[in-house]
């Protein structure tokens, strides 16, 4: 893969905070210079406890998603637990090095060890870090973050920190735009998508 | 002449007799029955496994006899039975334990492990050609921040225990077990316990060499098996404290 497919489209940030994880992206899908989807999906639940969030081809991560969801449910079913984020992340990686997909994912959600976050790559390659951004949409989105993540954050905060990042790689670069989407996960509620007048107020509330 | 009612239905495993039974599992268990007894007991601090491995003769290297195993760092097994397949099982369960690891980066959990183990014995029980497995596994290991105690049969069933018995003294040592069992029962107590047993079921014959345990804590989440010394220091508070006891008697 070189970079010049690696970066089509896309905007997502994943951030770590004190008692969560925040995902945000904004939801444009685009083929070439077409925005093809205005109100794409690129966050998916896996599990109560884990979230993901997709760039990159959408026939690839749509399967992958399909995979690590079917996975992660045969783990909780045959050991009686349900799977940590470093273990689901590691079994990802697997999936992508056994055959690599077109995408570039974010994994990332609470278990028992506190807040963790993923970086995964077309070949299987793994990160994990406390920020990460990706999609073409990414060095806007990291110029806001490094500015303003702090790794002390709250998720409250987190969502105000990911919705600046989203809002300026929307701004500047022509494959990111209509709108922004946002999910947490906690220890309390899980993973939650936040409805869109949810997340309007919050757009609001960082204007 | 009346034939018996299962003549016939003894030759082969997938074929069930008219009353519902498959013979040649039940057959296995009873090579498990005629083993010698191994025991598992869950404490508050972690698992026990012990053994009885009496030599068939004076010749025998005692140090030969193997009956328990370690299968990951935090997981171990007693066994009983047919020693051969019992060998067989715990290559798998190994293996499925690196497996794991390089699939979850993660130790491997131990009811997880025990339904591996418990997958294949049931894939004997059906195929045509293959016969069961004759030995059961006593699977011990510690998840996370607690121990967990599984007995696996020869037919692929797996029930979790407090504290259980297989192999000939298995009636004997539960009824130890049901005795003397309770919850807050710590290490040493259970290694106590695990002797009592043992001592019941082999009729008093037991000595230094002719027990083996293994213990794998909660905390260090380490399978080990006691030493010579340790063992001797057992035993030996073990045949003191039934002398008292017949004395008192």
């Amino acid at each position: 893969m070189n970079d010049k497919n690696k970066l089509k489209g896309t905007t997502t940030v994943g951030l770590t905070c004190k008692d969560g994880v925040v995902f945000a992206t904004e939801r444009r899908a685009t083929m070439g210079n077409l925005v093809a989807h205005k109100v794409a999906e690129k966050i998916f639940r896996i599990d109560d406890h884990m979230g993901t969030t997709i760039a990159g081809g959408v026939s690839d991560a749509q399967k992958l998603m399909k995979f690590i969801k079917a996975e992660v449910a045969l783990y909780r079913l045959r050991n009686d637990a349900r799977i940590s984020v470093q273990a689901a992340a590691t079994l990802t990686s697997s999936i992508l090095q056994s055959s690599p997909m077109y995408v570039q994912i974010l994994l990332g959600g609470v278990d028992d060890e506190g807040p963790a976050l993923y970086s995964l790559d077309a070949a299987g390659g793994v990160v994990k870090d406390m920020m990460i951004s990706t999609g073409s949409g990414s060095p806007v989105a990291y110029g806001v973050l490094e500015d303003r993540y702090s790794e002390d954050m709250y998720v409250d905060e987190g969502i105000e920190t990911a919705i600046r990042a989203i809002k300026s790689a929307m701004e500047r670069d022509t494959f990111s735009g209509n709108g922004i989407l946002i999910a947490t996960v906690t220890k309390e509620e899980g993973f939650k998508m936040l409805s869109s007048e949810e997340v309007e107020k919050k757009i609001k509330e960082v204007n | 002449m009346q034939p018996f009612s299962g003549a016939g239905y003894d030759r082969a495993i997938t074929v069930f007799s008219p009353d519902g039974r498959l013979f040649q599992v039940e057959y296995a268990r009873e090579a498990v029955k005629r083993g010698t007894t191994s025991l598992g007991v869950k404490s508050t601090e972690g698992i026990v496994l012990a053994v009885d491995k009496r030599p068939t003769s004076k010749l025998v290297e005692p140090k030969s006899i193997e009956k328990i195993f370690q299968i990951d760092d935090h997981i171990g097994a007693a066994t009983s039975g047919l020693v051969a397949d019992a060998r067989a099982l715990i290559e798998k369960a190994r293996t499925e334990s690196q497996i794991n690891k390089i699939t979850y980066n993660e130790p491997i959990r131990v009811e997880g492990l025990a339904k591996r183990i418990c997958d294949l014995k049931q894939m004997y029980t059906q195929h045509g050609g293959v016969r069961p497995f004759g030995s059961a596994l006593i699977i011990g290991g510690v998840n996370g921040t607690g121990c967990k105690l599984f007995e696996t049969d020869p037919s692929g069933a797996l029930i979790e225990y407090k504290a259980t018995a297989i192999g000939a003294g298995r009636h004997v040592a539960m009824e130890e077990f049901e005795k003397k069992y309770h919850e807050d029962i710590n290490l040493e107590e259970a290694i106590e316990l695990a002797l009592d047993a043992i001592y019941e079921a082999t009729d008093g014959k037991t000595t230094k060499e002719s027990v083996e345990i293994a213990v794998i804590g909660i905390k260090d989440k380490k399978f080990r098996k006691l030493s010579d010394d340790e063992i001797a220091e057992h035993v030996e508070e073990l045949l003191i404290r039934k002398s008292k006891e017949e004395k008192e008697e």
